[in-house]
Formats: C-alpha cells, structure tokens, sequence
C-alpha cells in the first residue's frame, strides 16, 4: 500500500508541477527506496505515454472555411477595443489634473535615479522581459560556471552576481524536450526577468517559487533573481525529462567570494 | 515566437483585417477539435462545438488581454463551450470512427489504434469530469491551477480527480495487456 502523499507526489512529479526542491528529494529518495513506488511510477508514466501517443483526429477540411464564413463583419471589433495598457487605462481615465502631476512626478523619478544610480557600461541587452532591459549583463560578476552533462544532450550554466541580483545563464542542446527549472526560496529571493536569448518558442512557467521552461533543441536562457538579504539561500538548478531528473545542482544565491 | 505570433494576429484583427484569423484557426484547430471530441465523445457535435469556440473567440477579441498567453485564453473557450455542450446534452452519442485519422504512415495508425483502442474506450467510459481533467491536463497542458480556476473547483479536487481518472485508465489498461 502507497503512502497517498506518495501517489500525490508522483503525479505531479509527471505533471511537472513539483514544487519544492524538498518533495523533489523526498519523491526520488521514495522511488529509489520502494519497488511497489516504483513499479506504480512506470504503470504510470507508461500511461501518460500512451495518452500522449492517441491519435489526433483531423478537424473536417472545410473546417476553417466554416469557421471564416461564420465570422462577424470586421465592424464588430471597431467599437470595443479593450485596452489593457495601464498608462492609456490612466490617461483615459485620469482627469489633466492627474496627468500633470503624473508627468511630474516621472521628471522627478528621472532627477533622482540619475543622481544617485551610478552609469552602466556598454552591453543592453536587447530583448530583456521585465524591467531587465534597462540593466546590464556586464554589471554581473562571473561566479562560477560549470557543464550540464546528460543522456542525449549537453549543456552548461553560469551563474553572475550583481548588486542584489544573481544571474543563472544555462545553454541547453538536447535532442528530446527537457523541463529545465530553477528553485528559489522567496523568503529572501525574488524572480526579476528573463529571458530566453534566441527568442524561440520555449516557453517558461513562472512559480511562487520556481521558474520553469520546457526546453527543445538549442537554446540559452537568462534569469535574473532580486537577492533580498546577504543569508539567502541557495537555488537549485535541475534539468529533467518527464520521467527522470537527469542533473542537479546547487547555486549559491550570493557571491560565496565576496 | 508563438505567443508573439498570435498577438500580432489579434491586433491585425481588432484593426479590421477578419482573414487574418485565419492563422489562428490554421494554428489551433487541430488540438481545439481534439479537445472538444475528447470531452464530449462526438465528431460530428464536436465541429460544431469546435467552430463555436472560434467564432466566440473572434467575438471576444476585444476582452483577451495580451499579457497572457493567446492559447490558454482560446483553451478556456473549448473548454467552457465543450462543458456547456455537456450539460445541455440529452444523449451521448458514439465516437464517430469514420472521422479521418491523422498524418500517419498506414503502419503507425494501425500499431496506434491496436495500442490506442483500449484506452479509447477507457477515455469514452471515464465519468465527464473525469475526462475533462485529462483533456485540460493531457491535452490542452493547463495547469493545476488554471483547471481550479476554469472548473471553480479547488485544486485538491482537480488532483484528486487526476489521480482517480488515471487509476481507472491504468487499470484498464493493465487489464486489456492481459488479455493480449
């Protein structure tokens, strides 16, 4: 008889929706440890195989030509477009009153930022998500680099330390997708930005306590975290296919060497 | 990049260019007609579901927020009109087999359906809420919570709906082996 807690981790272990480096470790020290653990995950991961492998029926050839025929006249969309820009939602909605005072306080935001934030080198970064694009990568120091060695691919990360930030740069190319994740304590971390440096359609999955992407290809990817005190704890990097965990590693969250 | 891709479509649309939707239909009709067949157990109920999403999405245009991804809104409509075809439903109609199978060699299809046949009918079998879970997880890819917030149920009851569906296909299909 499985433990439930068990039977709970090991779906979402499958489903990718492990959280915790600390269920992470208590799922793989359970599956090593239990063959009834174990033969229940390959039953199960040999079903999520099966169910990915159903054939995908193909939608009717006249399917979209049906769909376009169906479809309102363009004057439908004239009228109604919502806007979702908070600065327009602002102006729209903002009497000049509030936009005066608004464009004022901007100016003095600008006085004081130029004041006392000392200027960056050369090196934008140019398709930064977040609020990274007005930082630098040259501004992290490099704190230590080493290879992601795995079955059917290879690797490596580099981790850099900014001001209060710390930087995980991880370079993949693997012939099968890979979930590669990193975990962060968000007592004292915070996620910042990032990005995924050739723009292809690796996507990542933002967590209250994690980043994560599904990985395809050849790709390298940046994350910036905001450190919030000098005792924060270290992330933890893992690279891992839907069924195994196939490297880990511990960053340190702050520059041991400083 | 996708993502990127469809806003760009979405913002072409809003600013009148209709045939412009055509590339989001290209783009995600397959998987939408998949899910909707999967959820309701008809082909044929299924196109006409499956339109439905797109029209209603072409409607709505104007409520979708860029900021989230273009897919995840589209799948909430399949999955909302797929329930709401659920509930209005007075029979359940068979899986249409005619419907044509996909881009496979002869050889693959064969292999899939011999493999696949077992858990058809274990899919079809499952109980409606069962079902939809798996079609949000396995097909659509939602999350545990996304599925909590679609289906106004808590994410404990996802997961435990999850683990009960896959129970039930993993014992089906452990028996069907059997029977090999």
């Amino acid at each position: 008889m499985i433990d439930e807690r068990y039977i709970g981790l090991m779906h979402a272990k499958l489903d990718g929706e492990i959280i915790g480096s600390k269920d992470s470790v208590e799922i793989e020290q359970f599956l090593s440890s239990s063959a009834e653990g174990k033969k229940y995950f390959q039953e199960l991961s040999q079903l999520f195989d099966q169910v990915g492998k159903m054939p995908m029926l193909e939608p009717p050839t006249t399917f979209k030509e049906d769909v376009m025929s169906s479809l309102p006249a363009p004057e439908h969309h004239r009228h109604a477009v919502a806007d979702h820009s908070p600065l327009r939602s602002f102006f729209r909605a903002a009497t000049w009153g509030y936009a005066v005072a608004f464009c004022a306080g901007i100016l003095a935001g600008v006085a004081m930022y130029s004041l006392a934030v000392p200027k960056h080198a050369a090196g934008e970064t140019a398709n930064l998500s977040g609020t990274m694009s007005s930082r630098t990568v040259d501004e992290f120091g490099v704190g230590g680099h080493g290879p992601i060695k795995i079955a059917n691919g290879s690797g490596s990360y580099t981790v850099r330390y900014g001001q209060g930030r710390v930087a995980v740069e991880v370079t993949m190319k693997s012939s099968k997708p890979l979930n590669i994740r990193i975990e962060y304590d968000p007592q004292s971390i915070a996620y910042h930005a990032m990005t995924d440096i050739q723009a292809s359609e690796n996507i990542m999955t933002p967590g209250t306590n994690f980043v994560q992407l599904r990985h395809t290809g050849e790709d390298t990817y940046l994350v910036i975290f905001d450190v919030k005190t000098a005792t924060a704890n270290a992330l933890q990097l893992s690279v891992a296919s839907d069924t195994d965990v196939l490297f880990t590693n511990t960053l340190p969250a702050v520059n041991p060497n400083s | 990049m996708k993502e990127r891709e469809d806003s760009e479509v979405v913002k072409r649309c809003l600013a009148g260019e209709t045939d412009a939707f055509g590339e989001i239909v290209d783009r995600y009709q397959k998987v939408v007609f998949n899910a909707v067949v999967r959820m309701i157990n008809d082909a044929d109920d299924a196109q006409d579901v499956a339109q439905t999403v797109f029209i209603k999405a072409y409607e709505n245009l104007n409520s979708y927020n860029p900021q989230y991804k273009f897919f995840s809104w589209l799948y909430k409509i399949a999955v909302n009109e797929g329930l709401n075809f659920i509930r209005h439903r007075k029979h359940t109609d068979e899986l249409d087999v005619n419907t044509r199978s996909s881009d496979r060699s002869p050889e693959e299809a064969i292999t899939e359906s011999e493999l696949s046949e077992p858990l058809d009918k274990a899919m079809k079998d499952l109980k409606e809420e069962y079902r939809t879970v798996i079609v949000m997880k396995h097909l659509l890819g939602l999350s545990y919570k996304e599925m909590s917030d679609l289906l106004s149920v808590p994410e404990k009851t996802i997961k435990s709906r999850l683990f009960s569906a896959r129970q039930i296909l993993k014992d089906r299909m452990i028996r069907a082996k059997s029977r090999m």
